[in-house]
């Protein structure tokens, strides 16, 4: 017989082992979650808070020897929005201070304020309603205006859902100085790509290594901790040091610029650098604004001092003249028969622009005699003259830093014609870039020793602060007289005094060696009524501080190297003079010491 | 009249070891219970402190970031101004102020030229103490141009 108790025994037993049941349960499930598909879910959730964020090192800035800002990053901010974690009922307000501050049209903010949901197929092509994270405002806002508008958007409570990356722009403090030998960059995807110059081929050393920094975040997106759960940091490009002196730079383009006014040329260089290769300033007409994008264009922004080359004319004179002088062909005293200002040789005439009659050596450099040149070249030989000439480093790169470099046009002795001899010694038939010719005139400042051309000091790491130099290469001796040097400053110190072509280079109190070059420019394989005018020298000659080399490219009205580029490189030299406080080391005339 | 035989004397001391039983019953519940609100008290201290430590340590960290934020700002300051001293240092731009207050200035003869060196004392902080310069002539780092008048 049953009893009421045997029932309720019999429904007690039925819970329990109902409850068991259900614990047993709810344990194997616990551990089919927690155990067997723990790293199934919890990847899946990291993937829900855990976000990544990229950081960015700055691109390394590049400076002059001492320090002074040529290229840097401008910081500024970039404002986006995340349209959804704006509320409806501050759109209008949000729309208005970001149109007020950033300068935009409000139609087009609006939009993307109002733009909070979009519709998009999911994989099995069902449409859903995604909210809109990210809208771009205003790219590059400078720091002042960003902050005014941080500002405002805090003090009226309306900051959730504007953002403000930090950012960087390139800039060039010192506008058009130097633009090109510096370069440029270009923006591309937040990333700046160098276009040109020394911002493209350091562009290795210069350019900052990203970072990332992993961390769990809130729903809104703001980190949930403070210690990122992984970080990668960012690395902050090299800061360069080049050998550039900024206030002379400045003096020669200042200079570069009034002979260009004057004379208009097509094209015009300027070129310093002191005796042991140091490049001090270097410009080139025309150029560009690196910060004025407008400005820019192939032809302005292309490197012509180490691209271009020209037919240096009578420059390379006393190149020829120094080898002869080494070889002993010819001493300064040796006289030369420069004739009536005509020659022929091989049936093609050489002209003078007067006859110089009986010249000595000296004389042929002073006058810069074509006539008496080619003698000397014929005196010489081709395999000398060719040997001289590429010693002292035509027809090879100069190694600057700056792409595309010539190596110029010097034919192989082999591949010389019969006129070759007479027309190469003196800059004819071969052709040479600015920085070539500036090379072989340090060679002559430095007596014969060919430096290596250096435009970077040195190379500093921002974090560490360690520097690297770039070291100084030991000159090429090219001499074996040791005379040669001399006599051959000498004679170009006859150029720029009375008597000589280029007086209009002389400076008041200093000895200046140089020699000025006149070349005619050869258009479809014919000789042309354009001209290179150049002028390059040292000063002061007996201990040159510096070697300075200016080229006209077809200046109008005048055309001689002494008329028109010689007064360009005195005011360049004597301001220069100034600048680096050498004194003068002949003695002043009574009238320029009174004033 | 029924009549139970007791003993009271026997039963009086039972009731004593009985009360004096529930007593020590008594005493070692509460002292076990004592013990035991001991260690709750003592792991509730520990948890609050542990607490307030992650509490302080997160605050410490938000400091520390906050500081470092307002860091990178006036870093971000500092690059501003610089880029902005090297403009205004630009001969371009000093030029055009020459230029727009008429100051006819002009770079100084090399006669008019006397150099200065000043040697700090203390190299690091590129300060003299005793705030004294010593004068000497050409081979300078620091130099500058003074005309004579």
């Amino acid at each position: 017989m049953h009893t009421g108790n045997d029932a309720a025994r019999f429904r007690l037993c039925v819970l329990a082992g109902l409850l068991v049941l259900f614990f047993l349960y709810v344990t194997g499930r616990l551990y089919y979650v927690q155990i067997v598909r723990h790293e199934h879910y919890y990847e899946k959730a990291r993937g829900k808070y855990v976000t990544s964020q990229t950081t960015r090192g700055t691109r390394g800035q590049i400076f002059d020897i001492d320090g002074n800002l040529l290229v840097g990053n401008m910081p500024c901010q970039d404002v986006t929005i995340t349209p959804c974690n704006i509320k409806k009922e501050h759109d209008r307000e949000v729309t208005a201070l970001l149109c007020h501050h950033l300068g935009l049209p409000a139609a087009e903010v609006g939009a993307k304020v109002a733009f909070k949901t979009r519709e998009t197929a999911d994989a099995s092509g069902k449409i859903i309603t995604k909210p809109v994270q990210y809208a771009l405002i205003a790219r590059q806002v400078p720091l002042e205006k960003a902050r005014a508008l941080q500002t405002a958007l805090r003090e009226r409570g309306l900051l959730p859902g504007v953002h403000f990356q930090n950012t960087t722009v390139r800039y060039y403090p010192k506008g058009q100085l130097l633009s090109n030998i510096l370069g440029f960059t270009r923006v591309e995807h937040d990333q700046a790509i160098a276009q040109m110059g020394v911002e493209k081929f350091f562009d290795k050393e210069i350019k900052a290594a990203s970072g990332q920094r992993v961390y769990e975040r809130t729903r809104d997106g703001r980190p949930l901790s403070e210690t990122p759960l992984q970080e990668t940091k960012s690395r902050d490009g090299l800061n360069l040091y080049l050998t550039i002196k900024e206030p002379i730079q400045a003096i020669l383009e200042e200079e570069l610029d009034l002979a260009v006014a004057k004379w208009h040329p097509k094209a015009a260089y300027a070129v310093m650098a002191d005796p042991q290769g140091n490049i001090l300033a270097i410009a080139q007409r025309p150029s560009f604004d690196p910060n004025d994008r407008r400005s820019m264009n192939p032809e302005a922004y292309r490197i012509r001092i180490t691209e271009d080359v020209f037919e240096p004319g009578s420059i390379m004179k006393a190149v020829t003249v120094a080898g002869a002088l080494d070889y002993g062909v010819v001493t300064p005293q040796t006289m030369i028969d420069c004739g009536q200002g005509r020659w022929s040789y091989l049936g093609r005439p050489l002209t003078d622009t007067h006859g110089y009659g009986m010249q000595d050596v000296t004389g042929v450099i002073r006058k810069s005699s074509n006539i008496g040149t080619a003698k000397i070249a014929l005196m010489m030989g081709e395999r000398k003259l060719d040997r001289t000439l590429r010693k002292f480093g035509f027809g090879t790169r100069t190694g600057l830093p700056l792409k595309p470099e010539t190596r110029g046009i010097f034919p192989p002795v082999n591949r010389w014609d019969g006129l070759s001899i007479t027309r190469f010694g003196m800059g004819y038939g071969v052709a040479v870039s600015p920085v070539q010719m500036l090379r072989a005139y340090c060679a002559l400042a430095s007596r014969g020793k060919l430096p290596q051309l250096r435009l970077v000091d040195r190379v500093e790491d921002p974090a560490t602060g360690e520097v690297t130099r770039n070291p100084v290469q030991k000159p090429v001796n090219l001499f074996h007289r040791p005379e040669t040097g001399e006599e051959i400053v000498k004679m170009m110190i006859t150029v720029t005094e009375p008597g000589g072509t280029a007086t209009q280079a002389a400076i008041p109190g200093y000895h200046v060696a140089g020699k000025t070059g006149t070349a005619r420019k050869i258009e479809r394989g014919h000789y042309v009524a354009k001209y290179y005018g150049s002028f390059v020298g040292f000063v002061p000659a007996e201990k040159p501080a510096f070697v300075l080399l200016v080229t006209l490219d077809e200046p109008k009205g005048r055309y001689y190297g002494g008329t028109v580029s010689g007064p360009a490189w005195k005011a360049i030299a004597e301001r220069t003079l100034k600048y680096l406080d050498i004194k003068p080391t002949v003695p002043l005339p009574e009238k320029k010491k009174a004033r | 009249m029924n009549i139970q035989a007791r003993t009271v004397t026997n039963r009086r001391p039972a009731r004593r070891r009985q009360s004096s039983a529930s007593g020590a019953s008594w005493g070692s519940t509460f002292g076990k219970l004592l013990y035991l609100l001991l260690l709750a008290v003592t792991a509730c201290a520990i948890f609050n402190y542990r607490v307030d430590l992650s509490r302080r340590e997160s605050e410490l960290l938000r400091n520390i970031n906050q500081v470092k934020r307002e860091m990178s700002e006036l870093d971000l300051d500092i690059q501003r101004l610089r880029i902005e001293r090297e403009r205004l240092s630009s001969r371009e731009y000093i030029n055009a102020q020459i230029a727009r207050y008429n100051l006819k200035l002009r770079p100084p003869e090399p006669d008019q030229t006397r150099h200065l060196t000043v040697h700090y004392r203390n190299h690091d902080s590129r300060r003299t103490r005793s705030g004294a310069a010593v004068l000497r002539e050409p081979d300078s780092e620091s130099r500058l141009s003074l005309n004579r008048r």
